[in-house]
């Protein structure tokens, strides 16, 4: 398991790679017929600025498959998100939404249940420079917030005051965390695309938690440090603007 | 190429469903006691003959019996926010300090299962000259070694 994590992770790392020097190696072959152009008419000067403008090409919305499926395997997390994106043509801006209802329980009798929601809202930048409308390479940034409310029952022998059996619940909890998220999209019908998003959340901090500490909290992940996240969305797009240039 | 994709992603989605959560450790970094250090007549650490110390209301779990020590580790009760010590001494002097601290539950992984956290620790109630807290923050294991540990709290007692 652990070995399909770090697979997970290293082909995550690959894609954003990849994503970069495809990047470059396109931008520098643009640059290159660019300069000989400019050789070949001297007298035809046409000053040709390569500044970016947003157009608003389409509107994506989908849903995340990763935890409905798996939640036929593991019945104690329940999440269901949604997400946004508008394309203006380089920049992306996205948004996601997500419930989530966490039933984590230890041999001892112990139970924590965390239910809430939680957004997220930033921009990615599309590397594909190439066939940018139908092919989406991406690296973002997110600010996220979660809420929700958290029970913890739990008991254990502690080594001088006997046996422990106790509830604490707080209500009201809000966290926030940044992410750097990178992935694909992909057309594969006619305005149907499928994409997965790698997700490292960090920062997080969690307030209004006077009683106890949620394992996991919602959208974020394993609330110990940095957390590592995968969706996997199928969207659809709704087109703005019929294509006629790649830009 | 469309087709080609849908196939890299179904073999992503298989991947997605297989992963896991990352191994967790068991072991915990914070402690459920509060280090007490003695000092008599102000000098740095001192040791202390006690004949026996308990926390009140465990009176038949004695902490430390009939020893000179120059600190003693004061276990914190996790079903309440207040815990008091009676601390019986050789002079036939009896002391006692009342702790008082925040709690906080969390469960470590569902693996290894809860603990609590035990923070904010301030001494409300002593008869002792004078007690000092230092550590306000979670407790948190700094050393094995109690002779090296760094004392959260300092009480002095007066010879005279």
């Amino acid at each position: 398991m652990i070995f399909l994590r770090h697979q997970l992770t290293s082909v995550f790392l690959f894609l954003a790679i990849n994503c970069l020097f495809q990047a470059e190696s396109l931008a520098q072959e643009a640059k290159s017929i660019q300069k000989q152009k400019a050789t070949n008419t001297d007298t035809l000067k046409v000053k040709k600025k390569s500044e970016w403008k947003p157009v608003l090409y389409g509107l994506r919305v989908g849903v995340d498959l990763v935890y409905p499926v798996r939640r036929i395997i593991n019945n104690d997390l329940e999440q269901y998100e949604i997400t946004a994106d508008l394309d203006l043509g380089k920049l992306l801006i996205v948004a996601d939404y997500g419930l989530a209802d966490y039933n984590l329980d230890h041999l001892s009798g112990s139970e924590m249940n965390v239910s809430g929601s939680y957004f997220r809202v930033g921009g990615d930048v599309n590397f594909n420079i190439k066939e940018p409308r139908n092919f989406v390479m991406f690296v973002g940034l997110r600010y996220a917030r979660a809420y929700y409310d958290s029970k913890f029952t739990y008991n254990f022998e502690d080594e001088f005051f006997g046996q422990i059996d106790q509830t604490d619940q707080d209500e009201g909890v809000n966290s926030r965390w940044f992410e750097l998220n990178a992935g694909i999209k992909v057309g594969v019908l006619k305005n149907v695309f499928l994409g997965f998003t790698g997700r490292l959340a960090f920062l997080n901090r969690v307030n209004n938690a006077s009683t106890n500490d949620a394992y996991r909290v919602p959208g974020y992940g394993i609330n110990d440090g940095a957390s590592w996240g995968f969706n996997y969305y199928v969207y659809y797009r709704i087109p703005f603007k019929r294509l006629q240039s790649n830009n | 190429m469309s087709k080609k994709y849908f196939f890299v992603f179904a073999a992503f989605l298989l991947i997605a469903m297989s992963s896991c959560d990352p191994q967790i450790n068991c072991y915990s970094e914070y402690r459920d006691f509060a280090v007490a250090s003695f000092n008599i007549n102000t000098s740095d650490s001192s040791s202390l003959g006690l004949r026996r110390v308990y926390v009140e209301g465990y009176e038949d779990s004695i902490i430390v019996s009939d020893d000179t020590v120059s600190k003693v580790l004061l276990p914190l009760n996790p079903r309440v926010n207040t815990t008091r010590y009676v601390f019986e001494t050789t002079d036939n002097n009896i002391y006692t300090l009342e702790m008082k601290y925040k709690t906080i539950s969390r469960l470590i992984s569902p693996e290894c299962g809860p603990e609590v956290l035990f923070r904010e620790l301030t001494a409300t109630d002593y008869n002792y000259d004078t007690v000092q807290v230092f550590n306000r923050t979670t407790l948190r294991i700094t050393t094995n070694d109690i002779s090296t540990a760094p004392a959260d709290i300092r009480l002095f007692v007066s010879s005279n």
